[in-house]
């Protein structure tokens, strides 16, 4: 399933980035960082259609030889990066499609929280959960 | 008869390929036609109907014509699809009947026989005429004979296989249109062969793949068959077609292959996980790779082999459909999952190998793509083959870390021998890229074969990548590649250049706010720093690594120990300072001062608690922390008085320092606010304002900061102020976490203080805190000595002991034992003094210090307070009585009228306003012990009560009445009233008519005493007389002091009575009553009742002969109207100056209403004619007339004016008239010398009868 | 229209999270100006009850419910009439005191605590006790002096949320108390 999953505020920092095994978790504040550019230029490239036809999935951002980094970004620019291992070849465009809209979904009640101010790091259990729940969960 | 053999053309698996029409028949006959027929036949396209329900297309067919053989006849179960004829052509010209009986038929049977015996329907008979045969034939069947019989021998119910082509190498029209239908005709036949010999194909491959569970089955036979296929569609030109195969084929291994990592492995599959041996990148150069395809024939083919053929193929047709980028990603894919599924089957792949394959295969696919399009093409599609770049850079780095090209002593045995084994898995360069030089093989056996070599192609690719990376916007991944380069050149030992890329990195983390990202590259940019001995950048690296959280102690506690050793090292070379940011060293959280409200007096103690947040993970001993402070003076600025510094300005005294910006790059930009500071230029001479601004005090800070703030880790150059204030703190050990740390300063020059800058210094270390914001301040003051005096009750009363609040403020005066306060007080105000006197003694803030009692003497005109000793910049607060004397001399001094009078006369003048009282003011000069200067305090003390006066007559009996008014909140008790005469004539007394000796007198009350005047002789013509009486505080019982009764002080004059005045009214003669509407006559008599006295000598008294007379002017005035006068209503008469003189006026009267009706009024006024020629007797009434009104008016006042009114003041009143032509004056009498008998009398009237409107006033 | 037009059974169709956010970010900034929780709840009561002393009015102009003729009738018309009507859910009513002067409603999910997590910081914050304050206000103004109070909250990781509900006495003067 999920190895990485990231939320990244418009302003590209991220808000919050999870990932396992923890060990190489720097790699994949790497890889997500870097995935931030073709997530830019996706936005940019296609921002205009995105926007026409409500479509927030970028889909694969890029493939590197053992993770696939796929790409979400809401109409808020808020971005949702989720690395997976190449060798789960399980997973098709659909479920991560799914997988990002719950996301996408988790985030909005995060926002819904009164006690939290925007643009501070998400530390809400209810989301870390559900994050847990993506990274563990095998389709 | 035979046509002469044609060598088969050999099958050649290129696109070259065409679908195969076979031709039997007349050989001769057909090679004439066959250079039209081939070059007439792809001519016009034809619309392909095709099966499954795909998408019709329109193909240019073109076929290759081959003799026909029966051996072309493909047996059963063939799968050849390019060796397959799809039609068979039988071509002759015969055209009698003898011949074709004899041999054609037969030919034809065999023919078509043969083909019946291959099953196959697809074939053609073709018939051409030619008009020269017809010519020298004669005896011919007509031609059409030929054909109907051709049709009915082998063509039964499908006539349309014989088509005639007429005279096809004339050109007529006739020839076009045979050769149309013809070839139409042929099309047509090919493609429903097509369709039908495809169709079966497909439905065989079909069901072959179904086949693919069970155990004999072998993908590599499937393949073959099914890339037969995609050659077809090849050969039609159908690409897409085509690629779909291979597509088909690719997605069903990966498929496998993912099975095979779930569990189930087809034993095929086994096949390929044998080791890997060579990997000799993918090859695109040729249409078909037939090396690999005969090994994946032969099924001896690796995973790779078959990778690389499928994609060669599918490279191959993407780039026939103009689609290059295509075969950019695809390749980045196939490159990927080749890598996994190595993995996956788990091959033996030799260390390095992959990375080899993939190196070659990369450049393989750019060099395939730049091979095809131009320069343009591919600099506005980066975006798509920048991948395969930073991949293949990737590699190569792994590769030269493994080949241990990437240290500075160059690679050890093994790692040469892993090199060889490596260049020897890669075999010979392959024959088509042999001779061009940039090969990828040769690319990758150079770097591999020396370190200089390695490390020339590595920059080559990194340095492209990073272009093309940053050429598309791509930064941060254009920085990752920087990263890897500054390892390398690290590695390499070359710092200085990976610096650069450090930075570059960690400035875009720190932007975006990554913190591990930016804790890992701090990490080596510290090493990095150490290497380039950049010692300032990495002790400021250092202190924030040590600070960062995301460390582990151990690498915390080891920045922080770099950081103390070099300090300790560093002691020998005193003097030289390496000046750092504070923030990661420490953070300044808050900040407290005692005093809390920071304001000190010069020479008091301040003291600055901060609470410092040591950020290191050890203690850390701190020689010396220090705040630098701005001293400025603030002259003219309200706000800095002492008085208003001791008042206002109260806080807690805390002051909380904002946090660090956390790693948000929302948060990043902090530059310290402004700090502004208002200025005013005053002219030395006179104290006016020039010119006024504001000024910023850290410009310096604000500019530095911005150009710092593009250079991350840097020192940003924090310039350590040296001011001549500075607070300090020695030798402080700062535990991790929280420290307290306290400063303690004596304040000297008053001013304000602006804390600036917070240092600490370890060694040669200084961490400063370049500017401390909120900007914190403390004033310093200095006060002079002062005294007020205020009474405690919002105003003083005259006459009774009032409380008077003393306030000294001692300022920089230390009042000593015995100072004393010396009081030169009026006499007309007491400062009572008590047993013993208690002052409190405050600080400036008012905080209670101490309780002192002090003395007070008095003799005579001074009274000394000694004050109680008090240190400076204290209070000394005490209370006194004072009492302020009614009527006092001092008062009385500025003028010969008695003082109350005098200010009476003041108030009289308020009292239109409101009943104010009448104050006095008491002027007292003080003699401070600190000043040489006495001070003069002026106390307005109230007189609580306001008195009138006046005369009442009762014919010649006099009274005065006195009305005391209390105007003061206070009740008081008023007690032995006395009037006495101060003229002190013996013959002349006073008979009070008061019967209480003592009376309350409440706020706002008024109480009446009245006085009969007697007298013996004849009454002097003024009386001066003094009211006083005793009066008290209704509250308090007994008092200490005695207190001076309240005095008022007045004069009477011309009280006593000269004239009589009665009246009376008769009703007419006859009647017993007045009656309305009738004449009564009214008598006046005016009685003069005593002999001449000294109070009328005035120019009213003219002397004839022996006895004196005075004019007088009676009028008679009835204000009420109840009366109408008749005739004359007044006149002059001259009056002998002797008692009992008696005058008696006549006149008529006539009452306007019944009932009781009131006198009308009659007055009298002196009479005093105008010294002229004419002094003869005028007529008084013609004469008033004319001036009645400033008579009137004149009158008016005299009447109610008080007695007070002097004749001057009655002079200079006529005085204005005499302005007027000369004219003789009327002069009213004082109120005492005119007695009215008659006053308050009524006659009684009856209503008359005939009058109806009276009547109705009576009912 | 008038308002007295509008006013009936039928209820205004409103966002829900509308709702739910306008009353997190009271409570929200009542958190910025009060230091301790404890403070904050006490707002929090003071306003349900001025919210309560009001709201009553309009509940008894909607649902035309007659007067009560004992606590348990009470509790009916709260849990069944007056939270469906103003917050679309009953909460169950259960474990009367032996007295019957004492009940609990259940709230299965309450509509105020949508998204809401408690930060650790405020642990002793009672979310919801708005409610309490209404509750208590409504009840007074019907002469009820009432005491109302959470025992169990989602928010704090209790199965449900539940409200504690003491009868005190009757009111007999008929004046509405002020502000306490």
């Amino acid at each position: 399933m999920a190895v990485c999953i990231a939320v990244i505020a418009k302003e590209n920092y991220p808000l919050y980035i999870r990932s396992v095994p923890t060990e190489d978790e720097l790699k994949f504040h790497y890889m997500v960082h870097t995935s931030l550019d073709v997530v830019d230029e996706k936005v940019s490239a296609l921002g205009k259609a995105l926007v026409d036809q409500r479509e927030l999935y970028l889909g694969l951002l890029y493939p590197t030889e053992d993770h696939k980094v796929y790409g979400y970004v809401t109409n808020s620019k808020v971005k949702f990066v989720m690395v997976v291992d190449s060798s789960n070849t399980a997973l098709r465009d659909n479920e991560i499609r799914s997988m990002f809209r719950k996301l996408h979904n988790s985030y909005t009640d995060v926002m819904c929280n009164p006690f939290y101010n925007p643009g501070d790091r998400i530390q809400s259990r209810a989301f870390d959960n559900m994050v847990t729940s993506m990274m563990i969960q095998v389709c | 008869m035979d046509a002469p053999e044609e060598p088969l053309p050999p099958v050649i698996y290129t696109m070259e390929n065409k679908p195969i029409v076979t031709c039997a028949g007349d050989q001769n006959l057909f090679t004439s036609i066959y250079p039209t027929l081939s070059q007439q036949l792809p001519r016009e396209p034809m619309e392909w109907r095709r099966s499954y329900g795909r998408a019709p297309k329109m193909i240019h067919l073109e076929s290759n014509f081959v003799q026909f053989k029966e051996e072309l006849l493909p047996k059963e179960g063939n799968k050849a699809l390019l060796t397959f004829p799809f039609l068979h052509i039988y071509w002759t010209e015969c055209c009698d009947t003898e011949v074709y009986k004899a041999t054609v038929k037969d030919d034809l049977t065999k023919w078509q026989n043969v083909l019946k015996a291959h099953s196959s329907v697809d074939w053609l008979i073709v018939v051409v005429e030619n008009d020269a045969k017809k010519k020298n034939k004669t005896n011919i069947l007509p031609r059409t004979s030929i054909v109907d019989k051709i049709r009915n021998d082998f063509c039964n119910k499908q006539s349309d296989r014989c088509v005639v082509l007429s005279d096809p190498l004339k050109d007529s029209s006739r020839t076009q249109e045979s050769w149309n239908a013809f070839l139409t005709k042929l099309r047509t036949l090919l493609l429903m062969s097509f369709t039908k010999n495809l169709g079966k194909f497909e439905d065989d491959m079909r069901t072959l793949r179904e086949k693919r569970t069970e155990p004999g089955w072998s993908f590599c036979e499937y393949f073959m068959v099914q890339e037969e296929l995609a050659f077809v569609f090849e050969m039609l030109q159908q690409f897409e077609d085509a690629l779909v195969q291979y597509d088909e084929l690719d997605a069903l291994f990966s498929q496998y292959v993912v099975n095979f990592g779930a569990g189930d492995g087809a034993n095929w599959l086994t096949f390929f996980c044998q080791p890997v041996k060579s990997w000799n990148g993918l090859i695109l150069r040729k249409p078909i790779d037939m090396e690999k395809r005969e090994l994946i024939q032969k099924q001896e083919a690796t995973l790779l082999d078959l990778r690389s053929y499928l994609f060669s193929r599918q490279c191959t047709l993407l780039l026939f459909l103009q689609r290059p980028w295509e075969v950019a990603q695809r390749a980045l894919e196939l490159l990927h999952s080749c890598v996994q599924e190595l993995k996956l089957l788990e091959v033996s792949v030799p260390p390095g190998a992959l990375d080899c394959w993939v190196f070659l295969s990369c450049l393989e696919v750019l060099q395939r793509i730049e091979g095809c399009c131009d320069r343009a093409q591919i600099d506005s599609n980066i975006a798509h083959t920048v991948g395969l770049w930073n991949y293949a850079t990737e590699k190569l780095k792994a590769l030269g870390y493994l080949c241990g090209l990437v240290s500075e002593k160059g690679p050890n045995s093994e790692d040469l021998n892993r090199t060889v084994d490596l260049l020897a898995g890669l075999g010979a360069e392959r024959p088509e890229t042999a001779n061009t030089a940039q090969s990828p093989y040769k690319k990758l056996k150079e770097a591999l074969s020396s370190v200089e070599a390695f490390e020339k192609h590595y920059l080559d690719l990194s340095h492209a990548t990073i272009e093309m990376y940053t050429s598309i916007g791509r930064i941060r991944s254009a920085k990752f590649v920087g990263k890897d380069l500054a390892e390398f050149y690290m590695r390499k030992k070359s710092p200085q250049k990976a610096e650069l890329y450090l930075q570059g990195a960690l400035k875009n983390y720190l932007a975006e706010g990554w913190a591990l990202p930016i804790t890992h590259t701090r990490k080596q940019l510290a090493e990095c720093q150490k290497h380039l001995g950049q010692i300032e950048n990495y002790l400021q690296t250092s202190s924030l690594l040590a600070s960062d959280c995301h460390l582990t102690d151990e690498e915390r506690k080891y920045f922080c120990q770099e950081i103390l050793n070099f300090a300790s090292q560093q002691t020998n070379s005193p003097g030289h300072k390496i000046v750092l940011p504070m923030h990661s060293f420490a953070q300044l959280k808050s900040l407290h001062f005692d005093p809390s409200n920071a304001v000190v007096h010069v020479g008091g103690v301040l003291s600055v608690e901060i609470t410092l947040w040591s950020q290191m993970p050890v203690p850390v001993h701190v020689e010396q922390i220090a705040i630098n402070v701005h001293f400025s003076i603030e002259k003219n600025n309200y706000r800095k008085t002492a008085e208003w510094l001791t008042k206002h300005k109260t806080s807690n005294g805390i002051i909380n320092f904002p946090h660090e910006p956390a790693p948000f790059p929302a948060s990043q930009n902090s530059l310290p606010a402004l700090e502004l500071y208002e200025m005013f230029e005053r002219s030395p001479s006179d104290n006016s304002l020039n010119t006024t601004g504001i000024i910023c005090k850290n410009v310096h800070m604000l500019l530095r900061r911005q150009e710092s703030s593009s250079s991350v880790d840097v020192p940003s150059g924090v310039a350590l102020e040296d001011g001549a204030h500075v607070l300090k703190c020695s030798s402080v050990m700062l535990e991790p976490g929280a420290n307290k740390v306290l400063f303690r300063t004596q304040a000297r020059e008053p001013g304000t203080y602006t804390l600036r800058q917070l240092c600490a210094s370890v060694g040669p270390l200084w961490f400063v805190l370049p500017h401390v914001y909120p900007i914190v301040q403390y004033d310093v003051y200095s006060q002079e000595p002062q005294l007020h005096v205020e009474p405690i009750t919002d105003s003083l009363l005259a006459g009774i002991p009032q409380k008077v609040r003393f306030t000294v403020t001692t300022g920089h005066y230390t009042v000593k034992n015995g100072d004393s306060l010396q009081l030169s007080n009026a006499e007309a105000m007491l400062i009572l003094c008590h047993a013993e006197n208690r002052a409190v003694i405050y600080s400036n803030t008012r905080e209670k210090s101490s309780d002192a009692s002090f003395r007070i003497q008095s003799s005579g005109k001074v009274t000394s307070i000694s004050l109680p000793a008090a240190p400076a910049y204290h209070l000394i607060e005490f209370e006194l009585d004072v009492l302020s004397l009614p009527s006092a001399p001092a008062v009385r001094g500025d003028s010969n009228q008695p003082g109350l009078k005098e200010s009476r006369r003041t108030c009289s003048e308020k009292l239109a306003a409101s009943h104010c009282m009448v104050t006095t003011d008491h002027k007292v000069s003080i003699d401070c012990p600190w000043s040489i200067y006495s001070t003069v305090i002026a106390l307005n003390f109230s007189i609580p009560f306001q008195t009138t006066h006046s005369l009442l007559s009762a014919g010649t009996r006099k009274y005065i009445q006195i009305c005391v008014q209390n105007l003061s909140e206070l009740d008081f008790r008023l007690s032995d009233s006395s009037l006495i005469d101060t003229g002190g004539s013996a013959d002349l007394q006073l008979v009070p008519l008061n019967t209480q000796i003592q009376q309350h007198i409440h706020s706002q009350q008024s109480v009446f005493f009245v006085w009969e005047l007697k007298w013996t002789r004849e009454p002097p013509p003024a009386l001066h007389c003094r009211f006083s009486v005793g009066f008290s505080p209704a509250s308090e019982e007994q008092l200490s002091v005695s207190l001076q009764p309240y005095t008022y002080e007045f004069q009477v004059e011309n009280f006593f009575t000269l004239y009589n005045v009665k009246a009376e009214i008769f009703p007419p003669l006859g009647m017993e009553y007045c009656k309305t509407g009738s004449l009564c006559s009214l008598e006046v008599s005016i009685t003069r009742l005593s002999d001449l006295l000294e109070v009328d000598k005035d120019e009213a008294l003219t002397e004839s002969d022996e006895y004196f007379t005075t004019k007088l002017m009676y009028e008679v005035v009835d204000n009420s109207s109840n009366w109408a006068v008749c005739g004359k209503s007044s006149g002059v008469l001259s009056m002998p100056v002797a008692a009992q003189a008696t005058h008696r006026v006549h006149m008529e009267v006539m009452p306007l209403f019944a009932g009781h009706l009131p006198f009308p009024d009659v007055r009298l006024f002196k009479y005093l004619p105008h010294h002229s020629a004419h002094s003869s007797q005028l007529d008084a009434d013609s004469w008033i007339e004319n001036d009645s009104l400033s008579v009137d008016k004149n009158v008016d006042d005299a009447v109610d004016s008080s007695s007070i009114k002097s004749r001057g003041s009655m002079h200079s009143a006529s005085s204005i008239e005499h302005r007027g032509l000369p004219m003789p004056r009327l002069q009213a009498f004082p109120p005492g010398q005119v007695f009215n008998s008659s006053s308050g009398m009524q006659v009684f009237v009856i209503p008359s009868k005939e009058d109806h409107v009276l009547e109705v006033s009576v009912t | 229209m008038s308002r007295q037009a509008n006013r009936g059974t039928e209820s205004k169709k409103m966002s829900s999270e509308l709702f739910t956010l306008t009353y997190g970010a009271l409570v929200t900034q009542l958190c910025k100006d009060y230091e301790n929780d404890e403070d904050v709840n006490k707002q929090l009561d003071k306003m349900g009850y001025n919210i309560g002393v009001r709201l009553i009015e309009d509940f008894l102009a909607r649902s035309n419910v007659g007067r009560c003729h004992d606590f348990r009738e009470t509790a009916d018309v709260i849990a069944k009439v007056a939270f469906k009507m103003y917050l679309g859910i009953t909460p169950s009513i259960t474990n009367w005191s032996p007295a019957g002067d004492e009940f609990s409603l259940i709230l299965e999910n309450n509509p105020l605590v949508d998204f809401v997590e408690l930060p650790d910081n405020h642990s002793s914050l009672i979310y919801s006790n708005l409610l309490c304050g209404v509750l208590r206000g409504a009840l007074e103004m019907v002469q009820m002096a009432v005491e109302a109070k959470f025992v169990q909250d989602t928010l704090k990781g209790d199965g449900v949320t539940e409200i504690r509900m003491r009868f005190i006495r009757r009111i007999e003067d008929n004046l509405p108390a002020g502000e306490e």
